[in-house]
Order: C-alpha cells, then sequence, then structure tokens
C-alpha cells in the first residue's frame, strides 16, 4: 500500500493555488477599454450553433475598427430567452444594454415596460422600404418602429434529395397531402417492425409554437391581432394544424410520436435518420456544412395556401441612455445592418439577409450561385407574416407550446388542449385589452 | 457523546469577543438569507408585473391565485415526486454502498470512484450526458433497446416519462454523495457491539435494524437534510433538457420561479412561490428535527 | 445481504495525518487496526461465496454507475458520422482529438476555466476563516442569543442562496454587483454547514489544550491558529473538498448573477455550448465539452481519493 497524499501537502497546494489566482483576478479586472469614446454595450444571443460567436466578434471588432469614436462590447447573453431576461432584469436595475439582439416578437414585453425607444425618425422612407416588410413587422407598433431587423429567419423544409430519388420521388411536396404522402413513402421499418427511418420530422420541444404558427398561417388562419391583445389558439385553422402533426405520427407513422427536440431535428436529417425536416433557415450553413448528401430546400408545404412565420432577432435601442449612446447605436445599427454585412451575416450563418439590396451585392450572388437554397427562404418572404407577438409574449408563447406538447403526446384532445391555451391567454391578455 | 462540558467561561476577558467572531459570517446570513426571505414574504403581498405599472398591495391575492392555478399544482406535485423521489432511493443506495463498501475490498478504491464521482459531475454536464443516452435513434439507451429487439423511447419526449428519466439521473448523481456521510456516519457504530450481537447468533437484518441503522441516527438527521435541500434547489438540469416540459411534466418549483421572475417578469407570483419554497424548507427542518432528532443532541 | 464477519478499517491510514483528540466514539481510531475476529461455524466457503456475491453486486453496480462517463469519453472521440451511424459500439471507430479543440475554442472554456478557479478559491479562503471563527464561537463561549443564533445557522443550510433567486438578485442590482464574480462569491462566504462541521470537530478538541496556551499567555485567535486548527484539520478539508465540488459544479446562482463570459463560471460555459446548439446538436462536440468540464475535479479525486474518503470518515459528519 503506496502512501497517500497527505492533506498537509493538499492544502498547501490549495493555499498556493488560491493565493496565486487571487493575484492574478488583480491584474485581469483591470483591463478596460480606454476612455473619450462612447463606449457602447451589445447583448446577443446565440440562436445558432457555436461559430456565431466568434462571427459577432469579429463583425462588432470591424466596426470598432473603422469607427474610433465608438467602442462597442459584445456581451454573449445565452439564448433569446435568456438575453431577454438579462436586459429585463438590466431595465428594472436601471442599468440596460445600449443596444441588444432580442426576439423581434418580444416587442409588446419592451415597450410596456417603456425600455426601448422608438427608431424610424433615425432612418429614411427609402431606408425603410429596403428592408423586407415581413421583416419588419414584428418591429410595428403604433405607428412607430421599434425594431430593425439583424438575425431573420423564417422556418422551411429541407429534403435529403438522395432518399427522394431512391424512392422515386421527383421534387419537394408542396401540399400537405403530397408531404404525408411522400413521408410515408421515405419511412423505412426493419424485419421486426421498429422504425429505422422516418420520413418527416417536426420538433416540437421548447418554442414550438413558431413553427406551428406556419401550419396555422398555411390554413388561412391568423393567429393574433396587430396591437398584440388578442390570439386564435383555438380557432379552427389552429385545431387543424394541430391534428395535422399529430397525424404526421398517428396516422401516416410518418414521423417519431412525442416531444421532439429542436436541436435534434438538424442532426437526425445529417445523419440520415429522417428525410425531411421542418427547421430553420438559420440551420442553413450548419446542414450543408454536415450532411454527406445532396440537401433540398422547400417553401413549408401549403393547406389553402403557403405561410411561414418570420422569426429570429431584431436590434433595439433602449431607454434612459444619453443621447451621445443613441446616436453612436443608431449609427452602428445602420453599419450591421448595411447590404454588405447583411449580406455578409447571411452568407456565413444562414440567416435570411434583412435587405433586398443584400441580395444584389457581389458577395450574396456569387454565393447565391452555388447555393441556391438561400433564394428559397428569400422567397418565402412573400407569404411570411409576423412572428406570435403579444403582450406578455414570454408567458403566451409558454401555454401555447405547453398545450401544444399536451397535444402532440397525446395527454390531452386537440381541441381540449387549444381551449387551455386560449382561455389562459384571455386572462393575461384582458389585463392589457382597453 | 460525553466530551468534558463545553468550555464555558470567557476566558479572555472581553466579552463581546463570540460576537466579535461571529460578525463576519452573521452579516453575510443577514444580507443574503435572512433580510431576502423576509423581504419575499412582503413583494409576495403586491402584485407586480408587466400589466401593473409599478407595484401594487394585494393581501394575500398572490396566495390565493397560485393556489388556484391548475399548472402550480403541477408544478407542486412534481416538486414533490422529484424530491421524495429522488432522496429515498438515493438515501439507501447510499446506505447500502457504505455498508457494503466498510471493508477492506480488492476493488475498494475502484467501487468509491464510481460510486462517487458523479458528485464531482456539474449537474448541468451530468444531464447533458444523460440526455445524448436518452436521446431517441441514436441514443445509448435506445441502441441497448435495439439490440434486445425493441422499439424506440423517447423518455424526456414524453410527459410520463420525462419526470422519471430526471429522477434516474438525480439518483446517480447524488447516491455516492450520501454515501460518503453514511460512511462516516459507519465508523462511530462500534464492531465489538455487531461482533456480540453476531456471537449472539443475530441474523445480519437484525443487526442492521437494531444496531446499525440506530445508531446511525445523526447521520440520517444529517443526510435527510443534505438530501431534501439539494433535490428542492436543483433545477439545473432543466436548462440543459426539458426546459420544464413537455407541458409542464419536468417543470420544479424553482424553475417556475426562474420563469416568473425572468421570462414573464411577474415579481410578485415569483416572490409569493418563494416564500412556498421556503416554507417547504422550514416544515422539513422542523419535522426532521422532531422526529429523527429527538435522540441527537448536538447541544449542551 | 451480506454477512460480513469481519470488520476491518475503512481504509489504510496515513499516520503523519492522524487527528487527535477527537471526541470519543467518533471516527477517531480508524488508524487502529483492529482484529478481525472470525465467526464460529461459518465456513470458509460459505464465508467466499458470500464476499463473492457482494463483489459481482458492487462490480455490476459499479460498472452501471461508470456508463455515462464511458459514454461520453467514446463519443467526445468520435466523428460526428460515427454519432448517429447504426453500427458505433463504444470503441471509436475513428477515434480524433479535434472535437476537444473545438470544443475548447467554440466554449469559451480557457476563460471559463481561470473565472471558475478564482471564484472556487476566493471562495473556499473567505469561507476558511468565517466558519472558523462562527465555529469556535459555538464550541467554546457562552453568550447571550447563543442558541438563537446557532439555530439562524442551521437554517441557512435548510434555506439555500439559490431558492432566494428573486431577492438576492434584487439586492446585488442594488449593490450594483450583478456581473462581477462578487455576485457569485459574497453569498457563500458564510456557510452555516461549515459552521456546523467546525464546532463539532472544536468540541472535540480537549479544554485544557486551550487552558495551557492561555496560561502561556496566548490571545485568542493564536489559541485558534496553533491549537484548535491543527487539529481539527480532516474537518477543515472535508468541508474544502464538498465546498470546492459544490463550487466548481455550481450554475444556477452564477447564471443568474452575470452575463458576461469574462465573469462566468464553467459550468455556465457548458450549458451555453449545449445551447448554442440550436442548428443541429453536435454530440461529439457537446461531449468534449462535458470531459473538459468534469476531468480537472475527476483527476484531483484520483489522486486524492483515499485522503479525502478517510478525512471524511474522520471528520466527525455524522
Amino acid at each position: 500500500m503506496h502512501a497517500p497524499i497527505s492533506f498537509g501537502r493538499l492544502s498547501r497546494i490549495i493555499t498556493a493555488v488560491a493565493l496565486s489566482t487571487v493575484l492574478l483576478t488583480s491584474s485581469v479586472f483591470a483591463a478596460r477599454p480606454h476612455a473619450s469614446t462612447v463606449n457602447l454595450t451589445m447583448y446577443f444571443p446565440i440562436g445558432v450553433a457555436g461559430p456565431l460567436n466568434s462571427l459577432m466578434t469579429r463583425l462588432v471588432a470591424d466596426f470598432n475598427d473603422t469607427h474610433p469614436d465608438i467602442h462597442v462590447n459584445p456581451v454573449f447573453a445565452g439564448d433569446y430567452v435568456s438575453a431577454s431576461a438579462k436586459a429585463q432584469a438590466g431595465i428594472s436595475a436601471g442599468s440596460p444594454p445600449d443596444v441588444a439582439v432580442l426576439l423581434a416578437a418580444d416587442l409588446f414585453s419592451f415597450t410596456d415596460e417603456h425600455a426601448v425607444l422608438p427608431l424610424d425618425k433615425y432612418f429614411t422612407k427609402k431606408e425603410l422600404a429596403d428592408y423586407w416588410p415581413a421583416f419588419l413587422a414584428n418591429g410595428r407598433l403604433h405607428g412607430h418602429i421599434y425594431s430593425i431587423p439583424f438575425q431573420r429567419s423564417t422556418p422551411v423544409l429541407y429534403y435529403n434529395k438522395a432518399m427522394f430519388s431512391a424512392a422515386h420521388i421527383k421534387k419537394a411536396p408542396s401540399t400537405w397531402a403530397q408531404l404525408a404522402k411522400d413521408a410515408q413513402k421515405l419511412t423505412q421499418r426493419d424485419s421486426s417492425g421498429n422504425v429505422t427511418r422516418y420520413g418527416v420530422e417536426f420538433p416540437s420541444d421548447g418554442t414550438v409554437y413558431w413553427m406551428w404558427e406556419g401550419l396555422v398561417l398555411e390554413t388561412g388562419q391568423k393567429l393574433f391581432n396587430s396591437t398584440g391583445t388578442k390570439v386564435y389558439f383555438n380557432s379552427p385553422g389552429a385545431v387543424k394544424a394541430t391534428n395535422f402533426l399529430i397525424d404526421l405520427s398517428h396516422k401516416y407513422h410518418a414521423m417519431a410520436s412525442g416531444v421532439l427536440p429542436w436541436g435534434g431535428a438538424p442532426t437526425d436529417f445529417t445523419g440520415g435518420k429522417v428525410a425531411m425536416i421542418y427547421h430553420s433557415t438559420g440551420s442553413l450553413s450548419a446542414i450543408l456544412a454536415a450532411a454527406k448528401f445532396p440537401v433540398g430546400v422547400a417553401f413549408m408545404p401549403k393547406d389553402k395556401t403557403y405561410g411561414a412565420p418570420t422569426g429570429g432577432g431584431s436590434l433595439y435601442v433602449f431607454k434612459g441612455i444619453p443621447a451621445s449612446h443613441v446616436k453612436a447605436s443608431v449609427t452602428f445599427i445602420k453599419w450591421m445592418t448595411s447590404p454588405v454585412r447583411a449580406a455578409q451575416w447571411s452568407i456565413e450563418t444562414g440567416y435570411v439577409a434583412v435587405r433586398k439590396s443584400a441580395f444584389k451585392t457581389h458577395a450574396m450572388k456569387v454565393f447565391a450561385k452555388q447555393n441556391p437554397q438561400v433564394l428559397v427562404a428569400r422567397n418565402q418572404l412573400k407569404y411570411a407574416q409576423a412572428e406570435l407577438a403579444t403582450h406578455q409574449d414570454q408567458q403566451i408563447h409558454q401555454f401555447i407550446d405547453d398545450q401544444l406538447d399536451a397535444a402532440i403526446s397525446g395527454q390531452s384532445p386537440t381541441k381540449t388542449a387549444l381551449q387551455t391555451a386560449q382561455q389562459e391567454s384571455n386572462q393575461i391578455l384582458s389585463q392589457f385589452g382597453k | 457523546m460525553a466530551t468534558r462540558a463545553t468550555g464555558s467561561r470567557n476566558r479572555y476577558g472581553n466579552p463581546f469577543l463570540p460576537y466579535f467572531l461571529l460578525a463576519p459570517s452573521l452579516a453575510v446570513l443577514a444580507l443574503f438569507t435572512f433580510w431576502p426571505a423576509i423581504h419575499v414574504g412582503w413583494l409576495s403581498l403586491y402584485r407586480n408585473n408587466l400589466a401593473s405599472n409599478g407595484p401594487h398591495f394585494t393581501g394575500l391575492t398572490n396566495f390565493a391565485t397560485i393556489l388556484d392555478d391548475p399548472q402550480f399544482r403541477t408544478v407542486l406535485f412534481n416538486t414533490l415526486e422529484f424530491v421524495v423521489g429522488t432522496a429515498v432511493p438515493s438515501m439507501a443506495l447510499g446506505l447500502t454502498m457504505a455498508l457494503l463498501l466498510n471493508r477492506q475490498r480488492i476493488l475498494s478504491p475502484l467501487y468509491r470512484v464510481a460510486f462517487f464521482y458523479p458528485t464531482l459531475v456539474p449537474m448541468v454536464g451530468a444531464a447533458t450526458a444523460w440526455a445524448f443516452i436518452y436521446t431517441p435513434g441514436y441514443g445509448l439507451m435506445d441502441r441497448v433497446l435495439h439490440l434486445w429487439g425493441g422499439g424506440s423511447l423517447n423518455p424526456l419526449g414524453d410527459p410520463k416519462l420525462a419526470l422519471p428519466a430526471l429522477i434516474a439521473l438525480s439518483i446517480w448523481r447524488m447516491s455516492g454523495y450520501l454515501m460518503i456521510f453514511f460512511l462516516a456516519g459507519l465508523q462511530s457504530v462500534p464492531t465489538d457491539v455487531q461482533e456480540a450481537a453476531r456471537v449472539d447468533g443475530a441474523a445480519y437484518p437484525t443487526i442492521l435494524r437494531r444496531i446499525i441503522i440506530p445508531l446511525l441516527g445523526p447521520t440520517f438527521v444529517f443526510v435527510v437534510i443534505i438530501a431534501i435541500v439539494n433535490t428542492a434547489q436543483l433545477v439545473d438540469q432543466l436548462y440543459v433538457t426539458t426546459g420544464g416540459g413537455p407541458n409542464n411534466a419536468t417543470n420544479l418549483l424553482l424553475w417556475d420561479i426562474y420563469q416568473q421572475t425572468f421570462s414573464f417578469q411577474d415579481q410578485g407570483i415569483a416572490a409569493t412561490m418563494t416564500v412556498v419554497l421556503v416554507g417547504a424548507l422550514l416544515i422539513c427542518a422542523a419535522l426532521n428535527a422532531f422526529l429523527l432528532d429527538r435522540r441527537t443532541h448536538y447541544d449542551d | 445481504m451480506t454477512t460480513e464477519s469481519t470488520a476491518e478499517p475503512l481504509l489504510d491510514d496515513d499516520p503523519g495525518e492522524a487527528p487527535a483528540g477527537i471526541a470519543p466514539g467518533s471516527a477517531a481510531d480508524l488508524a487502529t487496526t483492529r482484529p478481525a475476529p472470525t465467526r464460529a461455524g461459518v465456513s470458509l466457503w460459505s464465508r467466499l461465496l458470500r464476499q463473492g456475491t457482494a463483489n459481482v453486486l458492487l462490480l455490476a453496480a459499479a460498472v452501471f454507475w461508470l456508463i455515462p462517463l464511458l459514454w461520453s469519453i467514446a463519443a467526445s472521440l468520435e466523428g460526428p458520422v460515427q454519432i448517429t451511424a447504426d453500427g458505433w459500439g463504444w470503441l471509436p471507430t475513428h477515434p480524433t482529438g479535434v472535437n476537444f479543440v473545438n470544443a475548447w475554442n467554440d466554449g469559451n472554456f480557457s476563460i471559463y476555466l481561470v473565472n471558475t478557479v478564482i471564484i472556487v478559491a476566493g471562495i473556499i479562503l473567505v469561507q476558511g476563516v468565517t466558519v472558523s471563527l462562527a465555529g469556535y464561537a459555538f464550541a467554546r463561549f457562552d453568550f447571550a442569543g447563543k442558541r438563537l443564533l446557532f439555530t439562524l445557522y442551521l437554517l441557512q443550510i435548510m434555506v439555500p442562496v439559490t431558492a432566494l433567486v428573486l431577492p438576492n438578485y434584487q439586492t446585488m442590482s442594488s449593490l450594483h454587483l450583478i456581473d462581477t464574480k462578487w455576485a457569485i462569491m459574497l453569498p457563500y462566504f458564510a456557510s452555516g454547514f461549515g459552521t456546523f462541521l467546525m464546532r463539532q470537530a472544536f468540541r472535540g478538541v480537549p479544554p485544557e489544550l486551550e487552558d495551557a496556551a492561555i496560561l502561556d499567555g496566548a490571545a485568542w485567535w493564536q489559541t485558534v491558529r496553533y491549537v484548535y486548527l491543527p487539529l481539527t484539520r480532516p474537518s477543515l478539508a472535508a468541508f474544502a473538498l464538498v465546498s470546492i465540488a459544490f463550487h466548481w459544479n455550481d450554475f444556477f446562482w452564477p447564471l443568474i448573477a452575470t452575463n458576461s463570459s469574462s465573469n462566468r463560471p464553467i459550468s455556465v460555459g457548458l450549458a451555453l455550448l449545449t445551447a448554442s446548439q440550436e442548428s443541429g446538436t453536435q454530440w461529439n462536440l457537446i461531449m468534449a465539452g462535458v470531459v473538459i468540464v468534469v476531468l480537472p475535479l475527476l483527476i484531483v479525486f484520483l489522486i486524492f481519493q483515499r485522503a479525502f474518503i478517510n478525512s471524511f470518515a474522520r471528520s466527525g459528519i455524522k
């Protein structure tokens, strides 16, 4: 039995490490950018995978280099929900960030707190007209525009072209009926009847309301009113959309049942475990990079009409910051969403470039030639509508997400579930309705 | 426990010395435990959310509101199931591990490492690893099921399986931690008494029930507290797995408080829920002291 | 289940670390090897059989307990294609270290690691002082309000900082400490658990030793430093280790109290790496992140596991 390392030695090691780190801290805390420039704090979330963090850092560094009088400090604040929580916490503590990329659909939460500034007066009509209207829609309230689109997306249908040709399917489905049929054809089972490959996957954990809104829009049903005081969760269109999802699993047996994780869908797709997935355009780059087969991108198939929600983050500027910061923030926003930067952000991430003129840039033209998939999302914008945005939107989102989970996992019948979500939402929204 | 009576004198001639010694920690406790506990009781009497335009006194309305809310009842029930479902099996396993390891074995170091290492894994890391195991299609669980010709399971996506799946993970992580407390406690169980009983022909279960477990009394008091507190405040796993879903099947009280505070901005409701959580913890402490602590005298 | 007739000491002991003056009946005398009496009438074979059963059970349980770690390590060495492939077993078919490089860079782990060490070291250093002082006060002084104050300290064990996130967050914002390492550390500068542990340990120290020191003209702090602490090192060490493990892994409060990666610990870094996988969960990358986070503490534990369990057993926690 060899002698164990004694605690005397251990405690000496711990003390040494502790002391040296305390010394180290003092130097870490010291570093700060120099004065006389306007220092802006920008919160940003990550909606998509790792490289985005470094891309954002690079973009902001470029801005700082070309604008000696402004220094933007980017703060990665987690996913959308935590980033929003951070900003809100900062607001209530009286120390908001200057500018932040936050969920476009959170608009009412910020205006209810009187926390964000209208931005339309800093932009010319012509400038505003260059942003896709479907993207600007989530920023509009009472004749003002409160947020400028930045990393915006919309769901599309990804499909595995190799599997399609192996199953002799010529093109992507364009209707719900066709989707169900193709998905059945693409589903494979082993000798004992266990499914080895599903036809389609519609992820349903977390913020399932988002893509589900697309299905509802396809039935010709709107989901909420423009002042954010009413939702239509129990409408016939919403019921039909939900039942379609359930049918994919339980009637057509072409989709795994239960609540399926958002992050798992692209992994399943690129791993060849499923032939089609509904997912955000924001995942396009990652999917193209990981897939070992030709990837097709199509509109979300239609029921009565094509339809899709927009999603993702817009840039907000916060109240209570000095005028010089507001000015600098607007400069920053204009730079970040300039055609060249919008194109760059789109190319490197897969988000849809937020301005029409970005598609006229050289870089985007070259990229679109090699990856025509990026144009699908742009073309779908014609049918796209604002993401579900209401007062107290996070809670409303939670209500509908919970009940959709309940319906999808078979806990309660569709109608009951949607009725519950409707009632819960009414209760909250009635506090805001005038 | 017949230590000599505590030094009851203050032999340094300064009557304020004990208070001086307590001052630093007391200040921290006051600022981050006692004051907030009182403060939150105060906040629970106000309606304060995005719609309210500032705080308005409402008395006990918030309590009525949450008790009336079926979702809150689900959350309470989940929390109870999670705490009891984790604490009881973890204690049983921890005690079994300790009894089996309370003697030299060839592979003792391996066993100790195997049972204890989960404690050293951050819950977010453990939950991530288990989420991968639970992943339908190519997670370890499905691969094993597939070997046996079974179908696919989606534990974290199924409202019936999600909470049990997270409980399994928590038991895995906590048993080894409780094991070391039991191991420490077993050192105070005199071997000669056990031997005497054994020579008298007592079977092991009898020895366990009559001698070992009663002598472990103080350890149980402690372990029960540790197990309850550690599970009641454990929501890290939700951040990286279910986020409380599907349909609140895994939503726990502290997670609900977090969402009410930071996502829904409903300070009044969040404060009210905090009062419920703290109240429940204090009741557990009191019950524990009353039921288990009677024979255990830490004091003079 | 098992009828062991031997009760050998828990572990081999390091005689240099033998504690003096632990309360009788406590874990004081692990160091002395007890005789291993054999029970009459039980044959060697039946004993071996029973031991064998226990060992088989233990081994099976140990393997089961190790599966998540081994599975994570296996995945962390694997390429993305194999993760979802049908035939992938335990041994990586295409072992690669690239996941670790990517996870390290994507996850910003170098910053998080430094932060974690600073935070944990800061907490432990201050806690060491506060719990020793408070433990000493409760162990060796009589004063008005002692019982009440001691109960309040015990209550802190039951009402942890995280349960009070809402008011504590507000306190931190009004102190303008949100998004600093102080916000993470401050609430933990006192510990009811540590105070309780040190009180128990100090009560085991024979008062005569303190009397002697006082006769020699020692001030109170000299008594604590030169009489009490050297004799209660196992308790302090056990507390330090539990505290290190707790704060190294602590996630919820640091997540809430900080925003920027320059202040966040490694557990938050790992969760953010997981949360940033929206366009396709790269399990091999995430598992590499898990392994990176788990490894430091695991290695320390592997080296010190004997000393750790020993000191725990002797700490008087019971």
